[in-house]
């Protein structure tokens, strides 16, 4: 009895195994595929997790054949990851650290194509009484001077850096105040302990309404000057780095620059949310 | 008065044990002898509580203390095995240690390591253990199977003594004569599991009933030379 | 490599964070090893050594939870005390009592089934024994443990290995908040997602340092000798 099965399970497993390799070896159908079809594209987690990509990119690789490789990670990881050659481009939200990347002789050209507007988000109840602030920076005072809880990055990402261009000189001390909380994690992550702990925090928007359990928290002030968070698309260069896609490259950031993208791009959200995630920048 | 009736071990298709009744009086001193594979270790054991019997009941072994063929010394000092089975205060414990320990031959390594010790000092240092307090019942499995004359002597002495000093009962099992002859008020020979024969050592080993009985004690004496 | 350096001239100078980061990761590891082990070596002793009935259903189940990916463990602990579920007003999230008992929900059946294995080898001849001496379950039970210390002391240096290296469980339910929650293994992801790999991997070295350092120390406890001697 107990060989029999014995038996029984190991045919099951090698079908299974028979199977899944045969399933490998499929390969989509695809119009025509080019010479080096694997793109390696390096971004941010606030990108990744809001969505944009799974949904743009799946109509890229349908009409050209290519296959995009998407990595997300921190700001700075995911420009390093660029930086020690294992991307073909990147995709990032932080002016300051894509012009070292160009200075350094990593990136082509910074080309920015989309925006969005950092938002804070709170409590419902808003006890710091930021809802009726002109901008940031008011709001961020009113924070610190209530002593409300607020959850930042703290991770050098970009929005974090935002975070910290609002706070200017007033920056809170992490280990001293301790309603400032320093969280040193991604932007879903940040904005999960918000609602917890019934907290403030600087998200962008795309990320939060994204989110799926927003539990008590709302956006209570959106859309300040010193609010505008820009997106760029970089090829990296392939006159320092090795082993380039250098046409897969150029062949994604012209589609997402072409209008065919900018339609999609202006229309994401806006069925699901009511407003779009994301903003062309009119060139 | 210890009871087992109808007692029955089987291994799968194999009878170890097979024995209709036993009794032992209190205070009484039964040595079983017999070949190997006799059953005599597994009738002890089970006597001991330390194997269940496919078959059959046990009475009357409150308060034992079992003494297996191959011992197992506790990681620490040969003081502190014992011990472990003493009773009382610290102070009481050490001194009711150290006087069985004295008297089988064992004071010397009192603080050593007992798992250094030989086979023949781990054997002594379990029956020290064992009867470091009295007890209602002694069952000890080949006692001096690993001793040398000496120690042998020690350790029947020691028997003796305590059987004389707690009035306990005393079931053991041994390959030696001189032994079982010494201490035993009866004696049980056990084949294949089962009882060949019973009664006094007179009864037993000078006028045995059975053929094989008789050739078993013949050779046993034989053996002894 | 200079951030390499950067790193180790941090350890040296005792840079005071780092030492903050060090302090709650050895904290948070020594509470999680005590306790799982404090729960683990019984349970691995009573499943070794006690007929009851389900046994062999327990074993296998200890055994399957040997494998429970450490991130699951985070999230089971995160539903559990989250502002919405059954023990949110304990108000434990993101805290080290949290990462704690995530912790120990990961590495308890890791002890048990270890020192089950360990234990399995002599129990029988130990219960024997006892049985034979008069001892009582309770102090038989005590010995299946004291006979088999070396062996389980080295269970509970995995346990402490599991316990510092992990870093999904804790990340999930302390929150990686600086000053706070923050351990070695969670900065060195921080550190790794801003891209400073060098820095990171220095970390990784400190820790390994830091987890080297307890070792020598425990070796110096215990020592036994070895077969050939």
């Amino acid at each position: 009895m107990k060989r029999t099965l014995a038996l029984v399970l190991s045919i099951v497993l090698a079908l299974a195994m028979v199977f899944s390799l045969a399933a490998c070896g499929e390969t989509a159908d695809t119009a025509k595929t080019p010479e080096n079809p694997v793109i390696r594209m390096s971004t941010t987690t606030s990108v990744n997790d809001s969505g944009l990509l799974p949904y743009l990119l799946p109509v890229f690789e349908a009409e050209t054949g290519y296959t995009v490789e998407v990595q997300s990670a921190g700001t700075g990881a995911a420009i390093q990851k660029a930086v020690d050659g294992n991307a073909d481009l990147i995709l990032v939200h932080a002016k300051a650290s894509e012009e070292e990347f160009i200075a350094g002789g990593y990136g082509v050209e910074r080309l920015s194509f989309m925006y969005n507007y950092f938002v804070i988000v709170g409590p419902q109840g808003d006890p710091a009484g930021i809802a009726d602030c002109a901008n940031a920076a008011e709001a961020f005072a009113k924070i610190a001077e209530s002593g409300s809880s607020f959850i930042s990055r703290g991770d050098d990402s970009g929005t974090h850096k935002a975070e910290l261009k609002i706070w200017g000189d007033n920056a809170p001390n992490p280990e001293t105040d301790t309603w400032y909380v320093s969280a040193g994690q991604g932007m879903g992550a940040c904005l999960t302990m918000a609602s917890e702990q019934n907290a403030y925090c600087l998200t962008d928007k795309a990320t939060f309404l994204a989110m799926e359990n927003k539990g008590d928290l709302a956006i209570l002030l959106a859309e300040g000057d010193d609010m505008k968070n820009t997106y760029s698309v970089i090829a990296c260069n392939p006159e320092t780095l090795d082993g380039l896609n250098t046409e897969g490259a150029q062949a994604l950031i012209d589609w997402l620059l072409g209008e065919e993208a900018s339609k999609l791009i202006a229309e994401y959200g806006v069925e699901e949310y009511g407003e779009p995630l994301f903003y062309l920048i009119e060139d | 008065m210890i009871k087992a009736l109808n007692l029955k071990k089987t291994y799968g298709e194999k009878t170890v044990l097979e024995l209709d009744e036993l009794c032992v009086s209190d205070g009484e001193a039964l040595v079983i002898v017999g070949p190997n594979g006799s059953g005599k270790s597994t009738l002890l054991k089970i006597l001991a509580g330390v194997i269940e019997p496919t078959q059959g009941s046990v009475e009357g072994v409150e308060g034992l203390r079992y003494v297996p063929q191959q011992s197992y010394a506790f990681k620490r000092t040969v003081l502190e095995n014992c011990m472990l089975s003493a009773e009382g205060s610290r102070k009481e414990k050490q001194r009711k240690s150290l006087e069985i320990l004295e008297r089988l031959g064992l004071s010397e390594l009192a603080d050593k390591k007992a798992t250094g010790l030989s086979g023949g000092e781990k054997q002594r240092l379990a029956i020290a253990r064992a009867l470091v307090e009295p007890c209602r019942l002694l069952l000890l499995d080949e006692p001096t199977a690993s001793a040398d004359v000496e120690a042998a002597e020690l350790i029947e002495d020691t028997l003796a003594q305590y059987k004389k000093a707690t009035s306990c009962t005393i079931i053991m099992t041994t390959h030696s004569p001189k032994a079982a002859m010494g201490i035993a008020d009866r004696v049980l020979i056990m084949n294949k599991g089962r009882r060949a024969e019973l009664g006094t050592p007179e009864q037993v080993l000078r006028a045995p009933e059975s053929a094989w009985a008789k050739s078993f004690i013949a050779g046993w004496s034989l053996d002894e030379n | 490599m200079d951030k390499f350096a950067e790193a180790f001239g941090y350890l040296f100078s005792l840079d005071r964070e780092l030492v903050q980061i060090i302090g709650v990761t050895l904290k948070m590891s020594f509470f999680s090893t005590l306790i799982s082990c404090l729960l683990g070596f019984p349970m691995g002793a009573a499943i070794a050594a006690k007929k009851f009935k389900g046994r062999r259903t327990a074993k296998r189940i200890l055994s399957t939870l040997t494998g429970l990916p450490p991130v699951v463990a985070g999230l089971i602990v995160y539903m559990l005390f989250t502002r919405y579920g059954p023990f949110g007003s304990l108000n434990v999230l993101f805290t080290v009592k949290a990462m704690v008992i995530a912790q120990v929900i990961l590495i308890t059946p890791i002890v048990a089934s270890l020192s089950s294995a360990v234990i399995e080898g002599n129990c029988r001849t130990i219960r024997e024994t006892a049985i034979g001496m008069g001892l009582d379950g309770k102090k038989t039970f005590a010995l299946y443990l004291t006979e088999n210390r070396t062996a389980l002391f080295s269970v509970l240096l995995t346990a402490f290995g599991r316990s510092i290296a992990e870093v999904g469980a804790v990340s999930i339910v302390g929150g990686n908040i600086q000053w706070k929650t923050r351990v070695m293994t969670t900065a060195i992801m921080l550190e790794t997602n801003k891209g400073n790999f060098s820095f990171a991997l220095a970390l990784g070295i400190i820790l390994l340092i830091i987890a080297l350092i307890i070792n020598i120390g425990a070796s110096l406890i215990s020592g036994e000798e070895p077969c050939d001697d």
